[in-house]
Parts: structure tokens; C-alpha cells; sequence
């Protein structure tokens, strides 16, 4: 039912830009930006995340959304312990050959946004739709407050006991659809 | 954002020329006036330009100059100089409060015209003892003020000379031909001329305001060692290290290689390494030992007048060792990490040891440790970003921070970290995504969190590395990742 209610949302929403045309190139002052990924159909924007889109790993920490990757919070591919490698798993090594330092990988909504803007997160429900091949859980970044990260109104979206979405991130699970 | 600079300076002198000066001097330097000869009028042209150019450089690198001995403003405040004086001008709102004063006429009746000339030249590059026609010379002076870079007075102060003469020069030597006459003319009656000038240097001042906003004192830096890494500073000069040679030391006698590898210079000694013995001496060249001390496995030295510290990398674990030099006292282990913690290239200033450690979760920290047992402290990094590679002088603290958008390096006091200056900013190396994923409705702009454009830098730079500071200026190892090969050089920032 909900998930027909969605469609039916993304459809219209899609039906709407197509009409509009010209509004792509220039958004009007005032209109919600709407720059998202498979899956998510409101206009929340992602939680900022080291690589780009708001991917996650079970526990919430950042990986590349191109392959699942790990990444720490500068966006370099990290290995199990942590210390950044390149993209055949090597690790990283300074003039010396010593390993790169190893920067911390901090969670995306639990620690960086929280840090960041200054704000208590809560990951409270989510919802789940098939993408890529895979099911993937879209979650939302909340917080006690009615601004989002695009600096107008919250909605209360998957959020409980009166927080509002401040961000979406999600996470791919293994699970083929 | 010199050359931003430049075309304000450039089009605000060109201002001057609407000014009661500006057409007085026109018809000063005329053929047929008080140059009875065009070739008086030639000589005289060439005299305004001349002192034009001396009176402008003299203004604005002299303000270069005062801000260079000035404590260093925040970047925005050139940035907010420059907004401001970019929307007057753009606005074409009237310059008050306004410098009623004019070169003085009687100069053209007692002189020689090219001698007068070159006064009125020399009046009029100054700026500021005439009518100013634009607040862009306003602005244009407090930015060289803020700036305090003697490259950007000089920059300003040529272009604005350029700007203030060119028109003199042009038009004097015609204006009694048709397309001088249309010339004058046109600016005595077209006031949408001035208005345009003025818009023009008000966009070259938003432009530099967005160059300023965005860049460094990157184009301050001049390369000390290429290749290089590993900078060590004190009074007495700066050592490095090139990877897989020698190291050097610069003083103000020379340059001199030295017989042995991982300089430190710290207080009056230079410290450096012989396989498992670090031989210490006064920082001088030729280098001449006057200790030398066991310190197996080391890697990375920091000296000073009291103490030695050394790093001995992991595995198994990475170690910082000390040994007091005065009085000499037993080596012990001041903190070791076990993999993959990292330990950093520790930095001392007297009794003060400063190293940064990394590990993978947790922050990144930089700790300042007392040798001497006072007390210490721990600049703890945000959740997101890393900090590395501090250096310590004099209680004033150098340092790295780097996040997901960019690298910087950083100057702030050891007691107060939380508001550095930002000596160099380079974009991170990472590639990103589009942050939006296929077949979606994208309308606006991608909700990137990094603030500003991500420009800035050397292109090519794979990573901000070790750092020294010295009384006078800060020392950093740019990493470059070139055919597979990592290679360095120092580069030395004025601070």
C-alpha cells in the first residue's frame, strides 16, 4: 500500500519535472533540490558522506557505492585494519615506504553528521526497495528539529517520537531481487 | 587572485584619469601647451609614467610591507575588503568621504614639463593625495594591508601605475588631433564611461574576492629541495633529507651536505643519524659532533638544547623514545602504538614533544607531551578529519588537517589551537562520485557538504607531508605520486 503510494509519488513527481522542462536547467529560488539515488523519492538530500552518495555498511560506516568498498573518512579505500591501499589492496605508503597513517572511519549519521552540524542523530525506521539488482534499505538520518540538511523544512519521514529527517543515507543488503 | 588584483588595480588607476588631475594633466603634457614640442611632449609622457610608477609602487608595497609586520588577519577580511569595495564600485555609489586635493598647478609654470611631469606622476601614483574616483583604491590598499605580501604590492601597484598613466599617455601626445578631441570629449560628456571602468574593477574585486576565498599562500611558497622531504628548522637555518641520499643543511653561508642521515635542528644543535647512532652537534656547517649517542632502529629525530627524541617504527609496535642531553640522563619510552596506530615524526621545542597519532577509530590526535613532566594536552580531531605532521616553535604550533574536501596547512598557538590560520589548502585526492545515483530526478545542484570550490593548490599533489617550523618560516613535504614513484620536495611558506 505505502509502496504503491510512493510509486505513484515518484511517477507524478517525474511527470511534474517532465512538464516543467525548462526548470532543470534553473531551479527557481525556493524549489526543493531533488538530487538523489535509486530508491529514495523525497526530497531530502544524502548525508555527506567521503565519497559521494550516502552509501553505508551494516554497521553504518561509509564504503564506496560503486563496489562496497571501505572507505575511511577522507574517501580512501581502507583494508580490514583500517590503513588506506590502493585500488589492488596494496597499501599506501609514504616516501619511506612506511604505511600511510590510517585516518578514523567514523559513521556517517551516528558520528559525522551529528559532529558536523551540531545536532543529536537517531537512525530510527527505514524502508526497503529493490535496486540495482539488490534490496536496499533506505534509511533516514533524524533529529529533534524542523530544518534538514537543505536548510528548509524537515519531514517526519521514517522518523519516530517527533524527529524529522535531517539526512537519507542507505544501505545495499546481499540480497538479490 | 593577483591577476584579479591586477585588472582592479589596473581599471581603478584607470579611473583616476576623470579626475580634475587626470584631465589637467592631459592638457598639461598636450603639444602646443606647456610642451611647446611634441617631442617635449614625448619626454614628458614618458617622466608622468616613470612617476607614476614609483609613487604607486611606493604606496602599495609599502602597505605590503606594514601588513607583512603585522599579526596575519583572518583570509576573510581581504575577502570582505574586497566584496565590499567590488559592490560600491559595481553599484557606481559616489566615493565619499572624498580627498579634496589636486597636484599643484603652479608646478607646470616653475618646472621643466617633463620635470613637473614626473612629479604629478609621482603625486598621482600614490593614490591618496588626489581625488580618489573609485573605492577600489580603498579597497585595493587594505587588501595589500591584509595581505601583507610584498608579490601582491607589487602586483597592485604596477597595474594600478599601468592604469593611472596608459590614458596620459595615449591621449596627451593627440588631443589636439580629431581622435583625441573625440577622446576627451567622450569622457568630459559621457559619463557612462566612468560608470563602466568602475564596473569593471568592482567585478575584477569580486573575482579576487572569490580567488581569495579559495586560495592559499600557496603562491608565496618558493621550493627549498626538490627532491626533499623530512624539514627540520630552527634559527640557524633548515635541514632535509632527499629520500635515498643525502641530507643538507642551509644556513646563511650555503648550502652543505651532511655526513650522516634524519636531520633535526632544534634550539643551537643539529642532530643526525649514522645507521643506530645519532651523532649531535652545534647547528653549523661543516658539521661537527660534539655527541654521539646509541638509538637503535630510530628513523625520525626531533633535537633541541635538553633533549633528543627519536621514532622507532613498527613493527611491532611504533615507539618514541627520549634521552635527555642536559643533564644526561637514561633513554626511556615516552609512548608506543601497536599497528595499525600510527606514530608520527615527532617535533620538540625545549622540554615540549609534539607527535600525531592516528589510528582507525578513535580521533585522529596530535599530543603535546612535557619531558620534563609539566603539564601537556591533546588537540583531538573531529570526527572526519585527520591531523598530522606537527611542528613547534616558540609555542606556536604547525600543522596538518585533512578531511573528505581538502588538505590544509595550519599555524595556530600551541595554547589555543581551535582557531589556526590556514598557510596552504590543496583539494583532497580522492575521487568522488556524482552523489547521485542513475536513473533518478535530478533537479538543482548535487548537495555537496564541501564548501566552496575544491580548487586550490598544486594540481598533481598526492598529499600534504612533515612539517617545520622555524622563527621566521614554516617548512612542508608536498608528496607527489608520479609513474608509480612517490616523490618530494619542501617548500617554504613565510609567516
Amino acid at each position: 500500500m505505502d509502496e504503491s503510494r510512493r510509486g505513484f509519488l515518484r511517477r507524478a513527481s517525474e511527470a511534474l519535472v517532465a512538464l516543467a522542462g525548462l526548470s532543470l536547467a534553473a531551479p527557481e529560488t525556493g524549489q526543493a533540490r531533488y538530487f538523489t539515488f535509486c530508491g529514495h523519492t523525497f526530497t531530502t538530500a544524502s548525508c555527506p558522506h567521503p565519497t559521494g552518495l550516502p552509501r553505508v555498511d551494516v554497521k553504518g560506516y561509509p564504503i564506496r557505492a560503486a563496489d562496497g568498498a571501505p572507505v575511511d573518512d577522507l574517501g580512501r579505500l581502507v583494508n580490514a585494519q583500517g590503513q588506506p591501499v590502493d585500488a589492488s589492496g596494496n597499501l599506501l605508503l609514504d616516501a619511506d615506504g612506511r604505511p600511510l597513517p590510517p585516518a578514523p572511519r567514523s559513521r556517517l549519521c551516528a558520528d559525522i553528521v551529528q559532529d558536523r552540524y551540531g545536532i543529536r542523530t537517531y537512525v530510527d525506521g527505514s524502508w526497503h526497495r529493490c535496486c540495482g539488482g539488490h534490496v536496499r534499505k533506505l534509511m533516514d538520518c533524524c533529529a529533534y528539529g524542523n530544518r534538514r540538511i537543505n536548510g528548509d523544512q524537515a519531514l517526519t519521514g521514517y522518523c519516530f517520537r517527533g524527529r524529522k529527517v535531517f539526512c537519507v543515507f542507505y544501505y545495499d543488503t546481499a540480497t538479490r531481487c | 587572485m593577483l591577476i584579479a588584483l591586477g585588472i582592479a588595480a589596473f581599471f581603478a588607476g584607470l579611473a583616476g584619469t576623470w579626475s580634475p588631475c587626470g584631465f589637467s594633466v592631459i592638457e598639461t603634457l598636450r603639444p602646443g601647451g606647456w610642451s611647446e614640442r611634441r617631442r617635449s611632449t614625448a619626454a614628458a609622457v614618458l617622466t608622468f609614467g616613470v612617476g607614476t610608477l614609483a609613487g604607486a609602487l611606493a604606496t602599495f608595497v609599502a602597505l605590503s610591507a606594514i601588513g607583512s609586520a603585522l599579526p596575519h588577519p583572518a583570509n576573510a577580511v581581504p575577502v570582505a575588503i574586497a566584496l565590499a569595495g567590488g559592490a560600491l564600485d559595481a553599484l557606481g555609489v559616489r566615493v565619499v568621504p572624498q580627498i579634496r586635493h589636486q597636484v599643484p598647478e603652479s608646478s607646470r609654470r616653475r618646472m621643466p614639463v617633463a620635470l613637473a611631469a614626473a612629479l604629478y606622476g609621482v603625486l598621482l601614483g600614490l593614490a591618496f593625495t588626489t581625488f580618489v574616483l573609485a573605492f577600489a583604491v580603498w579597497a585595493l590598499a587594505g587588501i595589500a594591508l591584509a595581505l601583507g605580501s610584498i608579490k601582491a604590492g607589487l602586483v597592485i601597484g604596477a597595474a594600478f601605475a599601468a592604469g593611472r598613466a596608459l590614458p596620459v599617455i595615449v591621449t596627451a601626445p593627440i588631443v589636439d588631433l580629431p581622435l583625441g578631441r573625440r577622446i576627451t570629449e567622450s569622457m568630459a560628456e559621457r559619463p557612462a564611461l566612468l560608470r563602466g571602468v568602475r564596473l569593471a574593477d568592482g567585478l575584477a574585486l569580486w573575482a579576487a574576492a572569490l580567488a581569495l576565498a579559495t586560495s592559499t599562500a600557496l603562491a608565496d611558497a618558493t621550493t627549498v629541495a626538490a627532491p626533499g622531504e623530512d624539514p627540520s628548522a630552527s634559527a640557524a637555518g633548515v635541514a632535509w633529507q632527499v629520500p635515498g641520499g643525502p641530507a643538507y643543511l642551509a644556513t646563511a653561508a650555503g648550502d652543505a651536505e651532511l655526513p650522516c642521515v634524519a636531520p633535526a635542528l632544534g634550539g643551537s644543535l643539529l642532530a643526525c643519524r649514522n645507521g643506530d647512532t645519532t651523532a649531535i652537534g652545534p647547528a653549523a656547517a661543516p658539521f661537527a659532533p660534539t655527541t654521539q649517542l646509541p638509538t637503535p632502529g630510530a628513523d625520525k629525530l626531533a633535537v633541541s638544547d635538553r633533549w633528543l627524541v627519536w621514532r622507532v617504527p613498527g613493527p611491532p609496535e611504533d615507539t618514541l623514545m627520549a634521552i635527555p642531553l642536559q643533564p644526561p640522563g637514561p633513554a626511556r619510552v615516552v609512548v608506543s602504538a601497536p599497528p595499525p596506530s600510527n606514530i608520527g615524526r615527532p617535533a620538540l621545542d625545549g622540554s615540549t614533544l609534539v607527535y600525531a597519532l592516528n589510528h582507525p577509530r578513535g580521533p585522529s590526535r596530535i599530543v603535546a607531551y612535557d619531558l620534563d613532566g609539566g603539564p601537556g594536552g591533546t588537540i583531538r580531531g573531529r570526527p572526519g578529519e585527520q591531523l598530522l605532521n606537527p611542528s613547534l616553535n616558540d609555542g606556536l604550533l604547525l600543522y596538518e588537517r585533512v578531511d573528505d574536501c581538502r588538505q590544509q596547512l595550519l599555524l595556530a598557538p600551541l595554547a589555543a589551537p581551535g582557531r589556526p590560520r590556514v598557510l596552504a589548502r590543496a583539494p583532497t585526492q580522492v575521487r568522488r562520485d556524482g552523489g547521485y545515483g542513475g536513473n533518478v530526478i535530478r533537479i538543482g545542484r548535487t548537495p555537496h557538504h564541501c564548501v566552496g570550490p575544491l580548487a586550490g593548490g598544486y594540481p598533481g599533489v598526492t598529499s600534504y607531508w612533515t612539517t617545520a617550523l622555524s622563527p621566521s618560516a614554516a617548512y612542508m613535504t608536498l608528496m607527489f605520486a608520479a609513474g608509480g614513484q612517490v616523490q618530494t620536495s619542501v617548500l617554504q611558506f613565510p609567516t
